[in-house]
């Protein structure tokens, strides 16, 4: 065990990783010496523009790569041995971006009940574990439902209660809304949501939606990889000039707040809407 | 004066001939004139992909008629066989469809099947290449060497290279980065203007249609419920915003501003339109 203080779940200590092994060359670099770490029951988002590594250090906290270079911890246990990833796998789950490719059963919840059988976990468990997922990203009703007659937003609900069901801690979304439509975006934004706030799951979230990202309690900013921003979405979006520079936007209501110098911070259209319902009236 | 493109009273339904009956577009008329370019949105299932699989059908109305180009392209194999190049689609996630070796013989799949010497196939290949922002060299890479955004292009380069009269493209930015959006949609601008060919852009993203189209349709529950200019469709944002589409944030707050009884507009979409209007209204103390 690792003298981690506690609260901690994921740890990157001078990670840097390479799809090209053989060939050491730092060109082929993907991330560059990352150090992060990740504290129980945060949503921190990720951002970055494509090909800025954001995929791959998602992949290096579930043990799914190897870092070439430092070590990637996760509750104490290192990554790099079969043992120790099996491991990790337990403690940290993984969506990712199409709902298609990642539903594996006819039926929703013999789906969300694959992981934790293939644990080897007493079906009797099995039962449970299930439908208490099931209900916790509000699918429960669908459980008897063949997964293709669902919405891309309600795969992705099932996908989510799969990793619910293997109880991980941590749970690893990458773009999870991308091929979403508006809808579907908000319902898995909001199971997001729910993990967090009343199940204590740590969720790291990769988007290419800023509006999503300042939902977060934290934003990571990755460029080129090196991470080049680590802040509450307050301060990462009030830095406009540097995230414009390196193709990324800030979210509309925080530009618009900004033009009106109503500060650089304002994030939501509730934000928005308190701030200016004061200064309004008191002209009417 | 006839329409390049013409549906009218279309309707198709998925479960034709079975008792319930439900259709996936009910009486949809529409025209499409050469060098225009139109945004279709709405949420999923509001028919909008069954709509355009109509325009070149793919897919048959039950009831109803399509012209393109003057012809009934159901009237014979022939005119439904040639309409496929007269109206090009790019489904959602084109990507996945590449298949060739080279990137340079997966452009080249449509001019070829349209029976061009291979001089032509090769301009064809090149000009294409040239709209999509593609370079000679990666011409030659494999299609699964490249990243997203560049295999998004490569595949829209494909559809460009049949010369399609229309090209419709369903969902062509969805799951790129902001800056590879803002790309793609600038060379499907630069491509409308340089051709005169129409552009139908689905998306269910209003921010991106705004920042494209000068004509949007809204469609929802299989009809189309709105179709007007650019400039008017965000005076409709309450009734966009009740059929569930996602208005932006700025237009978001301005209903709601205008419900807590502040007199504004509604037919704000830019954070710089909106901050312009607010201005004075804050100023003045």
């Amino acid at each position: 065990m690792s003298d981690l203080s506690n609260d901690t779940i994921i740890e990157f200590e001078n990670v840097s990783f390479s799809y090209n092994s053989d060939n050491n060359a730092k060109d082929n670099e993907v991330l560059h010496n990352i150090n992060l770490s990740f504290k129980k029951g945060e949503l921190v988002a990720v951002v970055g523009r494509n090909g800025s590594g954001k995929s791959t250090l998602a992949k290096l906290c579930n043990a799914l790569y190897e870092p070439n270079n430092g070590r990637v911890i996760v509750n104490g246990i290192v990554s790099g041995t079969e043992k120790n990833d099996e491991e990790i796998r337990k403690h940290v789950g993984m969506v990712f971006q199409n709902p298609d490719n990642q539903i594996v059963a006819t039926i929703v919840e013999d789906d969300v009940a694959f992981g934790p059988e293939n644990l080897g976990i007493d079906p009797l468990e099995i039962r449970q574990r299930v439908d208490d997922a099931l209900k916790k990203v509000g699918m429960y009703e669908y459980r008897l439902e063949q997964p293709f007659k669902l919405s891309g937003g309600q795969k992705q609900r099932v996908a989510i209660a799969g990793a619910i069901a293997m109880r991980t801690e941590c749970i690893v979304f990458d773009e999870p809304t991308a091929m979403l439509d508006p809808l579907g975006r908000k319902e898995v934004l909001s199971a997001v949501r729910t993990l967090v706030d009343e199940y204590g799951i740590t969720v790291i979230l990769i988007t290419h939606f800023m509006e999503e990202a300042a939902q977060a309690d934290r934003v990571i900013v990755l460029n080129e990889g090196c991470v080049i921003l680590d802040n509450t979405p307050e301060k990462v979006f009030s830095k406009s000039d540097l995230l414009n520079s390196i193709g990324l936007d800030i979210p509309q209501i925080t530009k618009f707040c900004a033009l009106l110098g109503l500060g650089n911070s304002v994030l939501t259209v509730d934000q928005a809407y308190d701030l200016l319902i004061p200064v309004l009236e008191k002209n009417s | 004066m006839n329409h390049f493109v013409e549906l009218k009273d279309i309707s198709y339904s998925y479960t034709q001939g079975s008792k319930n009956r439900v259709f996936a577009v009910k009486d949809v008329n529409f025209n499409l004139n050469k060098g225009e370019i139109v945004g279709i949105i709405g949420h999923t299932g509001s028919g909008k992909s069954t709509l355009i699989s109509v325009f070149n059908g793919l897919l048959k109305p039950a009831s109803g008629s399509v012209f393109v180009d003057g012809q009934d392209i159901f009237q014979d194999k022939k005119t439904l066989y040639n309409v496929k190049f007269k109206v090009g689609i790019c489904f959602q996630y084109p990507e996945y469809q590449l298949f060739e070796e080279t990137v340079f013989k997966d452009i080249a799949f449509g001019p070829k099947n349209m029976k061009l010497t291979s001089d032509e196939v090769k301009q064809r290949v090149i000009s294409a290449a040239r709209y999509c922002d593609i370079s000679e060299e990666m011409l030659n890479k494999s299609p699964f060497e490249l990243s997203g955004g560049e295999k998004r292009r490569v595949a829209v380069a494909g559809v460009m290279a049949m010369n399609p009269d229309i090209l419709i493209l369903d969902e062509p930015a969805a799951g790129l980065d902001p800056a590879g959006r803002t790309k793609l949609i600038g060379l499907i601008r630069d491509y409308n203007r340089t051709t005169g060919s129409a552009v139908i852009i689905v998306s269910h993203n209003m921010e991106e249609v705004c920042s494209l189209c000068e004509r949007v349709v809204v469609v929802n529950k299989s009809k189309i419920v709105l179709d007007s200019a650019l400039d008017d469709v965000f005076s409709h944002s309450e009734m966009l915003s009740s059929i569930g589409l996602d208005v932006p944030d700025v237009t978001k707050l301005f209903l709601k501003l205008k419900a807590a009884g502040v007199d504004l507009p509604t037919d704000v979409y830019t954070p710089e339109q909106a901050a312009e209007i607010l201005k004075p209204l804050i100023n003045r103390r």
